[in-house]
């Protein structure tokens, strides 16, 4: 696919990609290390200190009930990880397979599952969410199934389009001519190719499903309240906004630089993978 | 090239931060529009003209203003600068006669005589009188939704302006119900009978100081005055002294403040205590208030196998939680507290009720010996609202500190009320609201009779709470029936412990400083509850 | 090529009902009905009975799906259990309401977008191009209900000059009207536009680095007519696509933005409704952002085959 060095060039040239990765790995490290890494414990009310501004002791102030703003903005971290991550596996999975499905065997299986796609697609992403979500109940997995449910129509499209592209090749066609069963030939030929174009569109996606979630807990329908989340915390300091704007405006922060380093790196990330702007770099 | 976007990223990125954060410091304070003349110094005579912007923080929803259909009794509030009620009543609870001039009650409420006022006329012009009243009354009984007249056997008619209304059983309080039920509001029975029920749901025709004009559905109402209204003040001036009032519905609580301290509204509704702690940091506003409801965790004591049958479990509940301290620091100064079912300042609170004071070791103690030394699990409900959500997530904290691990689940409100209501809700505790409607006696009666309670099927109610019951039904005059009711609220609270108030909220109403009248009605009380448009004014400003 | 249009109008009309049949049944899968909402606490189970059979939510959901399609085809989208009007009465308010501010998002996001990313193509690798796709990134990564509490704290509070919230009717207010529109609009606009210019970018630089413009170029033509008649026709084609997108991508962003400007359109109606169970506007909303979408799409698919001719040929444009 492509040489070592090549990566690591494109890596440092743009210096915007190299940005957005070391923001990505702060945003992982603080996902997965986050109770080691939190000053105080996210849950510990303390209401003497309500609202208290940003001091040495609590680098960021602390929230409505007390709560350390930086522990719940780094336990937040791992919340819209495992929710972003878990949602592009959800939909991620189901769109892929409904594509390829759709793409390989065409005919009345495509049209059903092109027009269902169709139909999802006429309705916006949060509006599908929103429908699954209050249909389900406010809960941690009730959203990730809302938010990777909406956003398969996505992936059905990209796989289906790279399925129909790759099932005409050559190699193919010799591989059904030998006499590889459907599945086979699936996994092992047209599925490798459309890692690339997967891996891109999960990336940016991944920004999208944390976008979700903020979106929908401002409605009203994120996670369990008790457990800290950027979306649910710009939505609880909305009512603050003119006397402590730090509660909605830093988690609003966190969600957009993160969403933007996602986005940034697949963009890269698709600029690398592409043969011809790879010529151009 | 590459140093020039970096500078200009960073340069932009430093001005973004800059301007947020100068534009979070502090909120000024209001100034008034187009800097005119300041207003002139508190002018107690009312002016007349203007109009009153009235808005609210809520949702509107169901615009169905026909009382005897209306299923929200709330909605109904939108409808009453054009309908009016017979009797109105003071912070106090003293009844005040309205379109009921006067009024006789016989053989412990076995009997009501009416005598309306006289020359009264509804907006389409014809008569206000007995039987315009006694067809309202039937009506609402046959619209079946509302229950406030299901005791009124049959209504007489002495004369033009005098009816009797002769009781299936004696009623103490149907005058206080009837002043308190936003429902009972007399409209025009030509009106209806000529135009449809259908029709009237969004045409009040009533005997009020305005007239609606115009209804953009959750928008906004518009109201114009009514020249040939009847009401006159103390002094024999005509009312209504505002040419107009306009309702607007705006669900957003910060846009709904900010446009209040920027003057675009004079009065608004419906605040929560964060808007009122905004609101109260500028000066010129009057805030009212009154107890509208409490909230009470009830426990599943009918649920086989829950460990909230043990009594010792529901008492640990009660001692784990600092309620006070709770409301002072997360709720503001428009909750309160209380330890029974009722308000402080009500004449139904009762100074014998002991509750439970916030003692976690009594509480670890007692779950110890309820056989819990470590805790258990245990799962909260409560309806999704952003109150609840801070609510719950005290409690949670607070029982995190005695060992029991609370999961809270936040229903929205069509699910909160289908698995509340009409089903056991399981071994789950339930946060649930009991409104002062029309006061504690008249909900209890609704809400704590056993045989119709909604909670039947998950609270198991003991044979002496029935006795208890009875008696308060059987009372004969408002002091036994008071006494009845504190001997209730002692059982349910220190005996049984089968609910834990946990707060008293209060609706409250902000109003400029321009604004008068509305707080206040013309008898000199707070009157928020049941406004009186007729006797609103605004200073020229 | 009339062909091609008769199939997509068919395969479009056979996706709307696909869609309102979805859409009925989400709305039935979740617990609770209007008539809990409605009656709340106070109530009882002969109240709930009544109020139930009147508004014939007592009949199984298939029958009320076909009752309802069948009310569509006589022109009757039903009444609202709420607001007690026809839902037609209803969405056709609202639907100005939000049209009036997403055909304004659509207009400035498209034109400004495809502007900006023609200049920022064409400017490759210099100063503008480094700063427009810095702030098209930034624009697609931006939370929309953010950006529209931080508009709310600097030009409605801080700043006075614009009315927090709240819509007035332009024939009522217009200089009002227009005031109240800037920040929801600019915010709609926000997304789509950034995305716009991203797309319109690559496209057109794609464009610019096959042969053909570059034989043009070797040829002698000026370089503004290499731009205009090559690359700006080829490099149409993802453009259309991707406007075809905006419009569910719109739609989406008027949810969030009317809840917070509290702006009567159809977004917050359907939000609204949702959660108050008012099953026939949900329905009534759904069908009405289904057409719109559907219909975009088609003009879009329709007009790939007279941008392209090859299209017409392949099954299906992913």
């Amino acid at each position: 696919m492509m040489k070592k060095g090549s990566f690591i060039r494109v890596l440092v040239s743009r210096w915007t990609v190299l940005l957005s990765v070391i923001l990505i790995a702060l945003f992982i490290i603080a996902a997965v290390f986050a109770p080691l890494l939190m000053p105080y414990d996210p849950l510990a009310m303390d209401l003497p200190n309500r609202l208290a501004a940003p001091s040495l002791k609590h680098l960021l102030g602390c929230d409505l009930m007390g709560r350390d703003i930086m522990s719940r903005i780094i336990y937040g971290a791992r919340t819209s990880m495992l929710i972003a991550f878990v949602s592009i596996i959800i939909g991620g999975i189901a769109g892929t397979l409904l594509g390829l499905v759709a793409g390989y065997f065409g005919g009345v299986v495509d049209t059903v599952i092109m027009r269902l796609t169709d139909a999802m697609m006429a309705i916006p992403q949060i509006v599908l969410a929103l429908g699954i979500g209050v249909a389900l109940g406010r809960s941690t997995l009730n959203l990730m199934i809302a938010i990777g449910v909406s956003s398969v129509p996505a992936y059905i499209r990209m796989m289906r389009g790279q399925t129909v592209s790759t099932k005409n090749q050559m190699y193919v066609l010799s591989a059904n001519v030998i006499g590889c069963s459907d599945s086979r030939v699936m996994y092992r030929h047209i599925l490798p190719n459309s890692i690339s174009p997967l891996i891109v569109t999960a990336t940016i996606n991944l920004g999208g499903a944390i976008m979700a979630e903020a979106s929908l807990s401002y409605l009203g329908l994120g996670v369990p309240p008790e457990i800290p989340a950027w979306g649910t915390m710009v939505s609880d300091g909305f009512q603050y906004i003119e006397t402590a704007p730090m509660l909605s405006v830093i988690p609003g922060l966190c969600i957009m630089l993160v969403v933007l380093a996602f986005n940034i790196f697949g963009d890269g990330l698709r600029d690398m993978l592409d043969p011809r702007v790879r010529g151009s770099l | 090239m590459k140093k020039h976007k970096r500078a200009i990223s960073v340069l932009i990125a430093i001005c973004m931060i800059a301007a947020v954060m100068t534009g979070c410091s502090g909120s000024g304070t209001s100034s008034s529009p187009a800097g005119t003349a300041k207003p002139s110094p508190a002018a107690k005579t009312p002016v007349y003209g203007g109009t009153l912007i009235v808005s609210q923080s809520t949702q509107q929803f169901e615009d169905n203003l026909y009382p005897p259909t209306a299923a929200n009794a709330d909605v109904l509030q939108n409808a009453r600068p054009c309908l009016e009620p017979l009797f109105k009543i003071a912070s106090d609870g003293t009844l005040i006669p309205f379109l009921v001039k006067e009024y006789k009650m016989e053989n412990n409420g076995q009997k009501y005589t009416f005598i309306l006022q006289q020359g009264v006329k509804f907006h389409d012009g014809t008569d206000f009188n007995a039987e315009a009243v006694k067809w309202n009354i039937e009506q609402t009984q046959a619209g079946k939704i509302q229950t406030v007249f299901n005791t009124v056997k049959s209504i007489d008619i002495i004369d033009n302006y005098t009816l009797v209304l002769n009781m299936a059983s004696p009623d103490l309080f149907l005058l206080q119900t009837v002043a308190t039920s936003l429902p009972v509001f007399m409209v025009s029975p030509t009106a209806v009978k000529t135009n449809g029920a259908e029709w009237a749901k969004t045409h009040p025709v009533g005997t009020g100081p305005f007239k609606l004009q115009s209804w953009d559905y959750g928008v906004k109402m518009v109201f114009v005055k009514n020249e040939n209204y009847w009401g006159k003040d103390e002094n024999g001036n005509k009312l209504p002294y505002l040419d107009g009032i306009t309702f607007k519905f705006i669900p957003e609580n910060v846009t709904c403040t900010t446009a209040f301290k920027n003057g675009e509204i004079d009065v608004l509704r419906a605040l929560t205590s964060t808007m009122i702690t905004n609101l109260k940091s500028s000066s010129k506003v009057t805030i009212y208030d009154y107890a509208f409801l409490q909230l009470n965790i009830w426990y599943p004591t009918l649920v086989s196998g829950s460990k909230f049958q043990n009594l010792k479990v529901r008492q640990a509940i009660s001692y784990a939680i600092d309620m006070p301290t709770v409301i002072k620091s997360l709720f503001g100064a428009e909750f309160d507290t209380t330890n029974q079912v009722s308000y402080q300042g009500s004449p139904m609170y009762s100074k014998d009720i002991t509750g439970y004071k916030y003692d976690p070791q009594k509480a670890k103690q007692l779950l110890a010996e309820a056989g819990y030394p470590n805790g258990f699990d245990a799962t909260i409900v409560a309806e999704n609202t952003p109150e609840n959500s801070l609510l719950c997530q005290t409690i949670q904290s607070y029982f995190k500190a005695v060992g029991i691990n609370l999961t809270i689940d936040l229903a929205d409100a069509a699910r909160f009320a289908q698995s509340v209501m009409f089903s056991s809700w399981g071994d789950r505790l339930a946060v649930i609201p009991f409104t002062y409607t029309p006061d504690e006696i008249g909900a209890a009666r609704r809400v704590l009779n056993p045989a119709t309670t909604l909670f039947k099927s998950t609270v198991d109610f003991p044979e002496k709470y029935k006795g208890q019951v009875n008696s308060l039904f059987a009372a004969t005059t408002v002091d036994s029936a008071k006494k009845a009711y504190a001997d209730m609220n002692k059982f349910l609270i220190d005996e049984a412990c089968l609910l834990t108030p946990i707060y008293v909220k209060k609706y409250a109403v902000a109003q400029q400083s321009w604004v008068h009248g509305f707080g206040s009605g013309a008898d000199g009380e707070k009157q928020i509850r049941y406004w009186s448009p007729e006797t609103v004014w605004k200073e020229k400003r | 090529m009339t062909q091609y249009i008769v199939k997509k109008i068919f395969q479009a009309l056979l996706v709307l009902l696909i869609v309102t049949f979805i859409s009925y049944l989400i709305m039935e899968l979740i617990p609770g009905d209007a008539v809990d909402f409605l009656l709340g606490l106070e109530a009882t189970p002969e109240k709930a009975a009544a109020l139930r059979a009147s508004l014939n939510l007592d009949k199984p959901f298939i029958v009320r799906y076909f009752m309802w399609l069948g009310g569509l085809f006589r022109g009757d989208m039903g009444t609202s259990i709420f607001y007690n009007d026809s839902v037609t009465n209803i969405l056709v308010k609202k639907l100005l309401v939000t049209f009036r501010m997403g055909f304004a998002a659509l207009i400035i996001s498209t034109v400004v977008g495809i502007t900006l990313g023609v200049v920022s193509a064409v400017n490759r690798g210099g100063f503008w191009d480094n700063l427009i796709s810095f702030f098209a990134n930034i624009g697609i990564s931006i939370p929309a209900f953010w950006l529209g509490i931080l508009f709310i704290i600097l030009f409605a509070v801080k700043m006075k000059v614009l009315p927090v919230q709240g819509y007035t009717d332009p024939s009522a207010d217009f200089w009002l009207h227009t005031k109240q529109m800037v920040m929801p609009v600019i915010v709609t606009a926000v997304g789509a536009l950034s995305s716009m210019v991203r797309q319109t970018r690559s496209a057109v630089l794609e464009t610019i680095s096959q042969d053909y413009v570059r034989t043009a170029r070797e040829k002698g033509l000026r370089e503004r007519a290499i731009l205009i008649k090559h690359v700006l026709r080829n490099a149409l084609i993802p453009i259309l696509t991707l406007l075809g997108m905006q419009i569910r991508v719109l739609f989406g962003g008027v949810v969030i933005v009317e809840n917070i400007f509290a702006i009567p359109g159809m977004g917050r109606l359907l939000v609204n409704s949702v959660f108050n169970r008012d099953i026939t506007v949900v329905q009534g909303c759904i069908l009405i952002m289904g057409i719109v979408v559907i219909i975009a799409n088609l003009l879009v698919d329709v007009s790939y085959g007279f941008v392209d001719p090859r299209i017409r040929e392949i099954k299906d444009v992913a």
